[in-house]
This record gives structure tokens, C-alpha cells and sequence, in this order.
């Protein structure tokens, strides 16, 4: 045969390079691996570029006549006696913006060190707090005869879902006195009482409002394992009539210790790099954590402390960092155990006796329904008061359908519903969340199926890290970042253009695919690899399996992938601070509003806004059975 | 035909060999069985030959087609190998009814196939059915319910069954209502009803003909010297239906055709697992376990089952199992495996009296005699 005769002749170059070639093609013909593939070079790309034109910067002098050549540590102070002083060129190296944020001995303190005591004290109650009432409520929800479950597992996860600094607004409007402003808040309208100062800004207001933010987080993790561990490990140890505060500490309790963990790191992490609760809580009182100082260190002083933002903002991230890499260990270990078993049928309730279920289930409902829909009265009822806290002027409607300008004249806003900005600033916010809950809802979806199938190859650990990295990644970073790529690239981070769209797009969909697919992946995980594998058997095509098959089995699952980024991206603030104009997005629109002096019109486009986002929660999970609170419910 | 041929496979997982270069030949229309201990790299191996696990090396051949070569990088999808698979677990779609799990592979699958008209050969066979006045009345009086009526679903099932008809012609047969008439009277309409399908079928002929398209008696297309036609293509409805009956009345599961799988037992899921594997005709059947979760009277029973398909497909069977006497009763060869190492490959009765090594002999003892 002439062919095979040629075939002999072939080099053995040639037969390395179409082994080679051969060896590639079905490796990429492999969906899972052409994916992964993908997602490593484009996730590697967004994440680790940017974080290293970062470090960079921090490096390299940031603005002329800001960095001086020697005689660094001379107080601030003290510079104009100096007289002319020598100062670096633009964009020369220098470790002087480090050196103001961790030795300087007059910066230091204020840039960095207090700032830093300050978030971690903020983060450590927040967390405590979170844990101990999510978990009450969780133990309370799933294991015991307590009332009003239904109506409590309703709304608890009410606080997730709404916008952070709404929360600390709230707080704000129910316990603000007299000190500050000229009413005072609802509870001193409402029974003339005065709380402390403290009470009102810093550090306490600030740990309490991100505490309740993520107690529905801890609700979740926590009650999502007391409800699906396998009660026959707790009746194991009844039968080996082991006391029941013993069978508590020493089964349940370690159970719950992944649960516990993750839930501290992640709060932990989320609390430290919050930017919008200790700004609307902490700087009245001048009350600075790591996030609010970087903000005010970039735009303050004429950029002339900029490089020190930068820095902090690497700090940060590296706090980020450290958390993933614990959570990562912990995960890694053998005492990660399967809790979900599927045979959790009979979940032995706690009795809480005939008077004292009653007792808890309502106050547990008074608090909850406090916390929860607390916001909302006071939104709307502070809509209505012409002067914020005084309920003496009587109500009206002004803030929502006045057509004359109200408050400041001089912004000239009419009311919220005739506000031509209000309804730019929700569209802003609507294409954006779709744009970003649909890209991230996708890339999550591909990764956690692609992860799935090859999570023991390297480069499956690879993607599944990358993708989860910029969940730690703390928000005002991640924006700070692109805000300098964008810059870097010609488009005014400020601007309300379509480029400026387009980054915020991408910024969003980083910041969410972790949600994504982590949602989607465990999805894959519970449907047995078999169920695939049947249809390849088949000659089913791939995308054919995915959208007949996989798709339809894990639907709510997967759902949840796209609503969870679109909800957060509705309620994202944090992540845009550096992007966009201040009436593209409704977030930033309100946050702005704050200064303006017109609390009426504030108060009614947050309610505005939480209605809207509970509004779409409701609505996908009645349509899909999907929601952000899948996997525990009241009642059952 | 499909002959499997392994050449040095090997799978490992770090220092682990989950199998350990394994050579063996599995004749065409055999019925091997792999045999050992869980865990010994039984499953791994029949994963690695459907193409479900990519060995770390070595060669697979099935047929004449090499399907792994590490050497030269080949790896054929598991959707391109042609082959069937039973899963332990069954593997069924829980999001899609009985009938919906069988066809949704029947749709995809593409073949070389003679071309035909089934809409003709419907009305043909239709005109023939329908003579059988008797047996149509029979099908239909087992069908009547408590109060007398012919429970339409029911009737449907046993047309479709008894003259091996698709659901649209057992409609058509129905829709004469013959058991409200006498025999007669049926016996006229029937008559009647005949010559009308048969004109149906000509007139489809007709049609064809006009398009440039002739027809042999069985449907299928022929070219001017009167050979067949025979084109890659998908099946159409008809024809898909057919087949989905076909395999149904082999494994038994006709009336459960519109349920879910959670709504079946575990003998019954398995069947419609058998009936899936089998729908696409496959000549090689890979099976992993099937009968694990079968209680023992029914396993016995799915095992002359097995035998039975075997014989009528004349497929290539590889069938996993941990059961020796099962291995013993299915094979026609017994491939014992340990520890990832083949210990001996020949026919359940000299691995029975000639044992290679002191584990084989062990193992067999098994078996109670």
C-alpha cells in the first residue's frame, strides 16, 4: 500500500508533534477540559494581572510632589518649615508609601494601625454576634417545637438580602438623639428615651449592623447541617444513654464545626473589608477601619496619599488571602464529613415545654420582625416626615410625588417617583444585575460542571481556586483596582459610558462567580456522575446533556447560581464606589443622596429598593422554587 | 464483528494501581464476566473500555477501531465507541418518563441505514393487522375494566403488544371500537377498514413514486437496479416507537411507559434500564453490577433474563460482578481479577477445576455447589 510505505518515511519529529497534536485535540475535545482551560487563563488573567498592577503601584511614586527624597520620617507638621523639599519623580520606585502606612511614627498610627484594631474589633463582634443569634435561631427553627417557625424563616433572611448600609441607615434613623441632629430618631420620637453616643456611631452601631447582615448567613450554614445531618448519629449516642449536654458538645457541636468555621471566616473577611456600614456609621465620629481610611487616603489630600491607599488595599486583600487558605486547610482535612445523608427523616424536636414555646416563638418573632421588616416601616415612615425625625409637622407625600424640587434647592430634586435620575439610576442597576447575574449565573455553571467532573486533575484545584478567590477578595479593592485598569485603558472611571458599563460588568461578574459556582457545583455534585455518563453512552452531544439533563435535574439549584449574583449586584454598593457616576447605579444614587440634606427622599428610594430586590427574590423563587435561602425553611 | 482487544492497560492513581497491565481478548458474542473482590479494579476496567475513565496507558481495540492508544494520544469519547452501558445505580433520567428515557438516546442516534417510508409500511402492516378480527376483540376484552368499559390506555398496551404494532397504528386499530360490534359486523368493517389502509399505502407508494422515489414490499428505498439505498441518518417517529416497543416487550415494562422512575421498584427501574441500553442496539453491552440491588428472587430471575438477551441480541456481553456464582452461571469466560492483576481468563468451568493460583482456588470456594 503506498500509504503505509509513506507512513514509515515520516520523521520522528513528525510523529512527536502529531502525537502531540492528537494528545491536545482530545484533551480539548473533552468539554470539562476545554472549559477549564478556558476559565484558568481568562480567571488568572482578571484576577492576578490587576492584583499586580496593585503591588506596583504601591511602589512606585503616585503623584508629583507628594513622595520626598529623603527625610522621610519628619512630622507631617513640620514639612512647611522644611522649606523646599527634594521629591521623587512620578512613577519612580519607592517603598515610601509602605513606610507611612506600617513604621512612620507620626502617619502610621492614624493610616493604618488604629484603622486596623478598629475593623478587627468591629469583625470579631460581628461575628460572635452573627453566630450566636443565627445560631440560636437556626437550632430554634429546626430543632424544636418553637411557634411562628413559618412566619420567622420567612423573612429572617430578609437582612442578607437587603443592602448593607440600609441596615446601618436603619440603626441610624431608630436611635440617632438629639446630640446629632435636630430631632433625633424614631426612639426617642417614640418614647423620649436617649442612648449613648456610642450607641448611635462607632465602633458598636457598625459590629451590631454587620453582625445582624450576616446572621441569616450563619442561619443558613448552620441550620442547613442541623437540619440535614443524619439524626441516627444523635440517636446512636441516646441509645448509649449519653447525657444530653454531653451528646450536644460531643456530636452535635463538632458536626457543626465546618459549618462554624466557614461561617466565621467568611464573616469575618466580609466585616473586615465592609466599606458603606463604617461610612455611614463611623465617619460622622471620625471612626476609620482599614476600608473607609483607603477610600479617604485615595481621594483625600489631592492624591497625594494615594500609594498608602493602595497599600492598604493589599493588606486587605492579603487578609483575604489568609482567610482563604485557612478555609481551604480546613476543607482539606479529614474531619471534613458528609452530613447530608438523605435519611434525615425524623429529626427529634426539642420540647420547649407548653409556656415557654409560646414565650420564645414570640420573642424570637418581636426581634426578628424587628430586625427584618423593622427597616422597612422606618424607611417608609421617614419617607413621609418633611424633617427628618420630627413626627410633630405631620406626614406627607412629598418625597414620592412632589414635582417642585424639595430639600436642598440646589441639588433640585423633586419626588422620587417624578425623579428623572431615580428611574436612570434603576435601569443603570436592572441592566447591570442582569448582565452580571446572567455572565457570572454562566461562567459558574461551567465551572462547577467542569470543576466536577476533574476535580482531582491540577488543573481543576486550579480553576475551583481562582474562580472562589475573588470572594475573599475584599469589594472596595476589587473596585479601587479595576477603577486603575480602566483608568489605565483611557475610560474615565467616573463616567456614565457604555466602557465604564462594560467594566462594571466585568468587575460584577468576578466578584460573583464564586456564589455561582460554588451554587452550581454542588448541584454537581449531588447528581451522581452516572446520570451523564448514561447519556454520552448515548451519543447524547454534550451541550444536549447539559441542557436536557443536568440543567433540568438541579434547575432550582442552578437558578439560584443566576438569581444570587443578580440580587447582589442589585444591592451592591461596595464594589462600585470607584466606578461609575454617582446617578448610574441606584446604590450609589442613595448612598449619595446621604449628603445631600433630603433624608425624605433617601428614606423613600430605600424602601424603593429593598421592595424591588425582595420583589425579584419572591418572584424567581415562586417561579423556579429557587431562592438565596434554599435548603432551610420554617414549618418543616 | 466487535471483538475487544486490551493491550497493557494500566490505571493508576499516584503509586496506586487500580489495574494493572491488563491484556486479555474478549471474543466477539461473548459473555465475559469480570470477576473479584470490590475493589480489585473490575469496575475501573469496564469504565475504561466504554471510555468513561482514561487509562494512564496502554491500547483498547474494539472491533477494528482503536478506541485508546496512549502511545499515539487516541481517545475516543464514550459517545463515539458505539457501545452500551448498564449502570449499577441504573442511571435513569429522574426528570424524564419511562418513554421519554428510552427515545431521548433513540433521537440522537444517527447510523447507516437502509432509508424508509414508515408511514407506508404503517398502512400496509395496518391493512393486515386489521383482518384479524378475533384476536383485535381478544386484546380489547382483556383491557375491559370493573364496570365493563375498555379502559383505552390499557387496550392500546395489548394492541400494541399482540401484533407488535406502534402506538399510532394500535390508535388507529382502536379507534374501529370493534368490541362494541358483533362479529359480523366487525368482521365487514374490518374488511372494509383493510382495503382503505391499503389504498392509503398505495397512495403513499404514489406519492414516492411521483418524487422519484421507488419502494421495495419492505419500505425501503431502492436506486434502478433495485438494491437498497442505505444513507447515515436519525430515526423518525415511527420508527422510534417501534423500537421503544420492541425493547419494552422484551424486558416487560409496556405499562409503565408514562411514569417516572421514582415511581417504579427497583426491578422494574432496572428493567427500563435494560430496555434503554438495549434501544439503540448495541453490539457491545457493558453491564456493572446490575443485579447488586435486586432482592434474591428477582436476581435469579434478571439472570436467566440476561441469558436470554444475550442469545436473542447476539451482542457482546462484559458484565461485572462480585457474585461468583453468577459469574459462573452467565459467562461463557471468567475474567478473575485481584488487586488490578488478571489471575485467569478462560471459561467458568476450568477456572472451576483447574485453578492457576492459590487465590483463584480460594476465591471459587465461593461458589456453593
Amino acid at each position: 500500500m503506498p500509504g503505509a510505505s509513506v507512513k514509515k518515511e515520516r520523521s520522528p519529529i513528525f510523529k512527536i508533534v502529531r502525537r502531540g497534536a492528537t494528545k491536545t485535540f482530545t484533551f480539548l475535545g473533552v468539554p470539562a477540559n476545554s472549559i477549564l482551560v478556558f476559565f484558568a487563563f481568562v480567571l488568572l488573567l482578571l484576577n492576578i494581572y490587576p492584583l499586580f498592577t496593585l503591588v506596583v503601584s504601591s511602589f512606585s511614586v503616585q503623584a508629583a510632589n507628594s513622595v520626598p527624597v529623603s527625610d522621610w520620617d519628619v512630622t507631617v507638621w513640620n514639612i512647611w518649615d522644611l522649606g523646599e523639599r527634594e521629591y521623587a519623580a512620578l512613577g519612580s520606585p519607592t517603598g515610601y508609601y509602605w513606610w507611612t502606612i506600617l513604621v512612620s511614627s507620626d502617619l502610621a498610627t492614624g493610616f493604618f494601625w488604629l484603622p486596623l484594631a478598629r475593623s478587627l474589633l468591629v469583625s470579631v463582634f460581628a461575628c460572635i454576634f452573627s453566630i450566636v443569634f443565627g445560631g440560636i435561631m437556626a437550632f430554634l427553627i429546626t430543632r424544636s417545637n418553637m411557634p411562628f417557625k413559618k412566619f420567622i424563616g420567612a423573612i429572617f433572611i430578609f437582612p442578607y438580602i437587603m443592602p448593607q448600609w440600609t441596615l446601618a441607615l436603619f440603626w441610624k434613623n431608630f436611635f440617632i438623639t438629639t446630640n446629632f441632629t435636630a430631632y433625633g430618631g424614631e426612639l426617642q420620637a417614640l418614647t423620649g428615651l436617649i442612648v449613648p453616643d456610642w450607641m448611635v456611631y462607632g465602633w458598636f452601631p457598625i459590629a451590631m449592623v454587620l453582625g445582624l447582615h450576616y446572621t441569616p448567613f450563619s442561619y443558613i450554614l448552620i441550620g442547613g447541617v442541623l437540619q440535614n445531618m443524619d439524626s441516627n448519629l444523635e440517636e446512636a449516642a441516646t441509645i448509649l444513654n449519653i447525657p444530653r449536654w454531653k451528646r450536644f458538645t460531643r456530636v452535635t457541636i463538632p458536626m457543626l464545626k465546618p459549618a462554624l468555621f466557614s461561617t466565621i471566616l467568611l464573616v469575618f473577611s466580609s466585616a473586615m473589608s465592609s466599606y458603606s456600614v463604617p461610612t455611614t456609621l463611623g465617619n460622622p465620629v471620625n471612626f476609620y477601619t482599614l476600608a473607609t481610611q483607603m477610600k479617604s487616603l485615595i481621594e483625600g489630600s489631592g492624591g497625594k496619599n494615594i500609594g498608602s491607599g493602595y497599600a492598604v488595599a493589599i493588606v486587605l486583600i492579603l487578609i483575604g488571602v489568609v482567610m482563604l487558605i485557612m478555609n481551604q486547610l480546613q476543607t482539606g482535612s479529614r474531619k471534613q464529613f458528609t452530613t447530608v445523608t438523605g435519611k434525615s427523616g425524623q429529626i427529634s424536636k426539642r420540647n420547649l415545654g407548653k409556656v415557654g414555646r409560646w414565650v420564645i416563638g414570640v420573642v424570637a418573632s418581636i426581634l426578628v420582625a424587628f430586625v427584618c421588616i423593622g427597616p422597612m416601616v422606618s424607611f417608609f415612615l421617614e419617607s413621609l416626615l418633611p424633617n427628618s425625625g420630627d413626627f410633630s409637622n405631620g406626614l406627607s407625600f412629598k418625597a414620592w410625588i412632589s414635582k417642585e424640587p424639595i430639600g436642598n434647592a440646589s441639588a433640585g430634586y423633586v419626588g422620587l417617583l417624578f425623579e428623572p435620575r431615580v428611574w436612570q439610576a434603576l435601569r443603570g442597576s436592572v441592566l447591570l444585575s442582569l448582565a452580571c447575574g446572567l455572565l457570572a449565573g454562566l461562567c459558574g455553571l461551567l465551572i462547577g460542571y467542569a470543576v466536577s467532573r476533574k476535580r482531582k486533575s491540577a488543573l481543576g484545584i486550579v480553576v475551583n481556586n481562582v474562580a472562589f478567590f475573588p470572594y475573599l477578595m475584599p469589594s472596595v479593592a476589587l473596585s479601587l483596582i479595576f477603577m486603575m485598569l480602566a483608568t489605565g485603558i483611557g475610560i474615565p472611571a467616573t463616567s456614565a459610558t457604555f466602557g465604564i458599563f462594560v467594566v462594571m460588568v466585568i468587575v460584577g461578574v468576578i466578584k460573583y462567580i464564586p456564589f455561582a459556582s460554588r451554587t452550581s457545583l454542588n448541584a454537581m455534585l449531588q447528581l451522581s456522575e452516572e446520570i451523564e455518563e448514561a447519556g454520552m453512552i448515548m451519543h447524547i452531544p454534550w451541550w444536549k446533556r447539559m441542557t436536557r439533563i443536568i440543567f433540568p435535574i438541579q434547575k432550582a439549584a442552578f437558578i439560584s447560581g443566576f438569581l444570587l449574583p443578580f440580587i447582589s449586584c442589585m444591592r451592591e454598593l461596595d464594589l462600585f464606589v470607584f466606578l461609575g457616576s454617582d446617578y448610574f447605579i441606584l446604590t450609589r444614587f442613595m448612598f449619595m443622596l446621604e449628603d445631600t440634606g433630603v433624608a425624605a427622599l433617601e428614606n423613600a428610594a430605600n424602601f424603593l429598593l429593598i421592595v424591588i430586590i425582595l420583589g425579584a427574590n419572591y418572584l424567581v423563587n415562586a417561579l423556579t422554587g429557587a431562592s438565596m435561602d434554599k435548603g432551610i425553611g420554617g414549618g418543616k | 464483528m466487535p471483538k475487544i482487544v486490551l493491550t497493557d492497560v494500566t490505571k493508576r492513581w499516584g503509586g496506586f494501581f487500580g489495574v494493572d497491565h491488563l491484556s486479555m481478548e474478549i471474543e466477539d458474542n461473548g459473555f465475559v464476566t469480570l470477576l473479584g473482590p470490590s475493589g480489585c479494579g473490575k469496575t475501573t476496567t469496564l469504565r475504561m473500555i466504554a471510555g468513561l475513565e482514561t487509562p494512564t496507558s496502554g491500547k483498547i481495540q474494539i472491533g477494528d477501531k482503536i478506541v485508546f492508544d496512549s502511545e499515539e494520544g487516541i481517545n475516543v469519547s464514550a459517545a463515539n465507541r458505539h457501545v452500551g452501558f448498564l449502570f449499577q445505580n441504573y442511571a435513569l433520567w429522574p426528570h424524564m418518563t419511562v418513554y421519554k428515557n428510552i427515545t431521548f438516546g433513540l433521537q440522537e442516534l444517527k447510523d447507516d441505514m437502509p432509508l424508509i417510508d414508515s408511514a407506508y409500511l404503517k398502512y400496509l402492516g395496518l391493512s393486515n393487522t386489521v383482518l384479524n378480527v378475533v384476536d383485535i376483540k381478544k386484546f380489547l376484552g382483556y383491557a375491559v375494566d370493573k364496570k365493563g368499559k375498555v379502559d383505552k390506555d390499557k387496550a392500546l398496551l395489548f394492541l400494541i403488544d399482540g401484533f407488535k404494532i406502534s402506538m399510532s397504528a394500535a390508535k388507529e386499530l382502536f379507534d374501529l371500537h370493534l368490541d362494541e360490534k358483533s362479529i359480523e359486523e366487525a368482521k365487514s368493517i374490518s374488511e372494509a377498514k383493510s382495503k382503505e389502509f391499503l389504498d392509503k399505502a398505495n397512495a403513499i407508494k404514489a406519492q414516492d413514486e411521483a418524487k422519484g422515489i421507488h419502494l421495495n414490499e419492505k419500505g425501503e428505498y431502492i436506486d434502478e437496479q433495485g438494491s437498497v439505498i442505505h444513507k447515515v441518518r436519525k430515526l423518525d417517529k415511527e420508527e422510534i416507537d417501534l423500537r421503544v416497543r420492541h425493547v419494552a416487550r422484551i424486558v416487560h415494562i409496556g405499562e409503565f411507559m408514562d411514569r417516572y422512575p421514582s415511581e417504579l421498584s427497583g426491578g422494574q427501574q432496572q428493567r427500563v434500564a435494560i430496555a434503554r441500553t438495549l434501544a439503540p442496539g448495541p453490539k457491545v453491552i457493558f453491564m456493572d453490577e446490575p443485579l447488586s440491588n435486586l432482592d434474591a428472587k428477582l436476581r435469579l430471575e434478571m439472570r436467566s433474563e440476561l441469558k436470554r438477551l444475550h442469545m436473542d441480541t447476539g451482542s457482546t456481553f462484559v458484565y461485572v460482578t462480585h457474585d461468583q456464582q453468577e459469574a459462573m452461571t452467565l459467562a461463557t469466560r471468567i475474567c478473575l481479577i485481584n488487586n488490578g492483576v488478571l489471575q485467569q481468563y478462560e471459561p467458568p468451568l476450568d477456572v472451576y477445576k483447574k485453578p492457576n493460583n492459590l487465590f483463584v482456588a480460594d476465591f471459587k470456594e465461593g461458589i456453593s455447589s
